[in-house]
């Protein structure tokens, strides 16, 4: 029985979490953004960059971590990385204007100064997926810290076997990064888009994510979901019914990793605000093996 | 133990008065009916007989307010390295130090927690009479502690005895060895009668560990928390006595040309205490905050720092407006089993 959990596997799913995926806490990187890039109307790309080469060089990161920005007199937030972790000076992230900080974050243009904390928090265990394949799923904004897994593999596209990405919105002028798609499909990665409420233009699949999914599931044979990866990032809601589907399938839970998202406030789980009972999400998390969630009261 | 004393009860003045000249002296004092803690001008005024303080001694390590850094063209560091000693604290809140230190102190190291921290000695005092609210004998947390004090004095009538728990303390009680004497068989006699008079005198016994297990085990209904939220005011008045919440917000403030960083206490009441971007918000209904509250409390306490996240100090039970402390939460537990 492959599908039954294995001892190693359990292990092995708690071996991503190294205490020294954390970064140092309290240091504050003096950055600047390089570039603003609109991707909507609501989303932008900021590339920012550490002013000090020396820093530079010694900033590294792994794809699912996240990191603090902070503008001075404002304040701090999370945002998760989206960028490739090969260029470690430069970071990616991709920001939705919601709150008080991103909403001056789209005012401000190249040259402002920012701060940044981190990286913090656990990544996904890409070295453990090599050889395997890979469902890379995200819902909206989840593509943001889905983008440095996607950039690993395209990096490392020979170590992977079938990779795709299934991506769904609620409409198509949400649609984020519509200018990689096409770099994505050359680099021999199936890309599945699937919207909710499709406009005149729109040609492709109309409905929600599990759609395509089981439209994908009934073509293959068994053998192929237990040498499976998946990472699901997304709304809360999105998690349930996608991991579920998946499990039904066959793909074991600590084989799928998810990125909750909860308020982090202060970076090193002291603020007491990301707890998942007694997980704070900042240190534990934010990428979990579903297994690990399914073990977690109230995460999704 | 090396660092077991007798003082005179006439020599304490003195013995405050030398540590005033060094260090800032905070001790209870009375204002109209309630007793706060504050730094002491006149020592004659301090109250003796170990009262409750309504503000938990944890403002003098974690203040409500707190400038952490000012940021202009560099940055300076508004870290508080001044000396305290807080004298007149009860066990139950040493013993909520000693969680505190290693919630702060593990993992990363909270720096401006750990500068106050190391700066501070604290005197406490063996509650002879508890109050009424009191339970820190079920807990272990009091009325006297075996260990992890700085100075602990026990009220002897016409003395004190003093134990001494930390370095720090050893070098006050032997530089002013003249005040002090060895103790006799006598003063031992009357140390453990103190001890046992005093525990003999609570009125309220708890179990925590009956409260862990019914939640642990989920024996308690929906309604039972229901009941239990339809109450609460969401005033967060029980969050900011208690002497182990330790939730805290940052934030900052811009003048003309400079910016500060500031730390506040939060409370985990509070709606937007959680608020994610784009107002989605985790624990939008009340019960979630409420349940969230004890259960950290209850358990995610002992799986994280290994003690309970109360230590009976009954602070709670004074201020709760709509009596749903811990106390009486965790004894209307008893009779509400699924």
């Amino acid at each position: 029985m492959d599908t039954q959990l294995k001892f190693k596997d359990i292990v092995r799913a708690e071996e991503h979490r190294r205490q020294d995926d954390l970064g140092r806490f309290e240091y504050s990187y003096k950055a600047e953004i390089t570039s603003v890039h609109p991707l909507t109307e609501m989303e932008n790309l900021y590339q920012i960059q550490i002013i000090d080469p020396e820093e530079r060089r010694n900033f590294k990161f792994r794809p699912g971590q996240f990191l603090m920005l902070e503008l001075p007199g404002i304040g701090e937030a999370p945002f998760s990385i989206s960028s490739s972790p090969v260029m470690h000076g430069t970071v990616e992230l991709c920001i939705r204007k919601v709150g008080n900080l991103t909403n001056f974050l789209a005012k401000v243009g190249r040259g402002t100064r920012v701060g940044i904390r981190g990286p913090f928090g656990t990544s996904f265990p890409m070295e453990e997926m090599h050889g395997q394949n890979i469902l890379l799923i995200a819902g909206g904004l989840g593509l943001a810290p889905l983008r440095a897994p996607i950039a690993y593999v395209q990096e490392n596209r020979s170590r992977f076997n079938n990779v795709d990405i299934i991506y769904g919105t609620k409409d198509p002028s949400q649609l984020l990064f519509t200018y990689q798609y096409d770099m994505w499909r050359k680099d021999d990665i199936n890309l599945h888009i699937i919207v909710e409420k499709a406009n005149k233009s729109w040609k492709g699949p109309v409905g929600m994510i599990t759609k395509i999914l089981e439209k994908m599931f009934s073509k293959r044979n068994d053998p192929f979901y237990k040498n499976t990866y998946a990472i699901v990032c997304g709304p809360p809601v999105m998690f349930k019914f996608v991991c579920n589907t998946l499990t039904e399938i066959g793909i074991p839970m600590q084989k799928m990793f998810v990125s909750l998202e909860r308020r982090m406030h202060c970076g090193m789980g002291k603020c007491c605000r990301c707890n998942v009972g007694s997980t704070y999400t900042c240190l534990k998390g934010p990428v979990f093996d579903y297994w690990t969630v399914m073990n977690l009261k109230e995460a999704i | 133990m090396a660092g077991e004393w007798i003082l005179d009860k006439n020599h304490l003045s003195y013995w405050l008065r030398q540590m005033r000249n060094e260090m800032e002296l905070i001790a209870p004092l009375r204002e109209r009916e309630d007793i706060v803690f504050k730094s002491v001008e006149k020592i004659h005024e301090i109250v003796l007989d170990c009262p409750a303080s309504i503000p938990s001694p944890k403002e003098f390590l974690t203040p409500q307010f707190e400038p952490m850094l000012k940021k202009t063209d560099k940055i300076i560091d508004l870290r508080d390295n001044s000396k305290r000693v807080v004298f007149g604290v009860r066990s139950c809140d040493i013993s909520a130090l000693r969680l505190l230190d290693r919630f702060y102190l593990n993992g990363f190291k909270d720096p401006y927690y750990e500068a106050r921290r190391k700066n501070t000695l604290f005197i406490s005092i063996v509650c002879n009479v508890p109050d009424n609210t009191c339970f820190c004998i079920g807990l272990g947390t009091g009325p006297f502690l075996k260990e992890g004090f700085d100075i602990q004095l026990y009220d002897l009538g016409d003395r004190y005895f003093v134990q001494c728990g930390s370095k720090e303390a050893r070098k006050w009680c032997s530089r002013y060895s003249f005040l002090m004497r060895r103790p006799g068989k006598a003063d031992f006699e009357d140390q453990y009668e103190v001890e046992l008079s005093s525990q003999a005198m609570f009125r309220k016994r708890i179990s925590l560990e009956y409260a862990q297990q019914m939640i642990s085990e989920d024996k308690l209904s929906d309604g039972f928390w229901q009941g239990v939220t339809e109450r609460c005011f969401e005033c967060g008045g029980c969050v900011y006595v208690c002497p182990l919440c330790t939730c805290y917000t940052v934030f900052d403030r811009a003048y003309d040309n400079e910016t500060e960083r500031i730390r506040v206490w939060d409370t985990c009441f509070f709606k937007g205490f959680t608020r994610l971007a784009g107002n989605i918000l985790p624990a939008e209904q009340r019960i979630l905050r409420t349940k969230r509250w004890f259960y950290h409390k209850l358990l995610y306490y002992p799986e994280t720092l290994g003690g309970f996240g109360c230590v009976g100090c009954g602070r709670c039970t004074i201020t709760c407006p709509g009596r749903i402390d811990m106390a009486t939460v965790v004894l209307k537990m008893k009779d509400e089993q699924k």
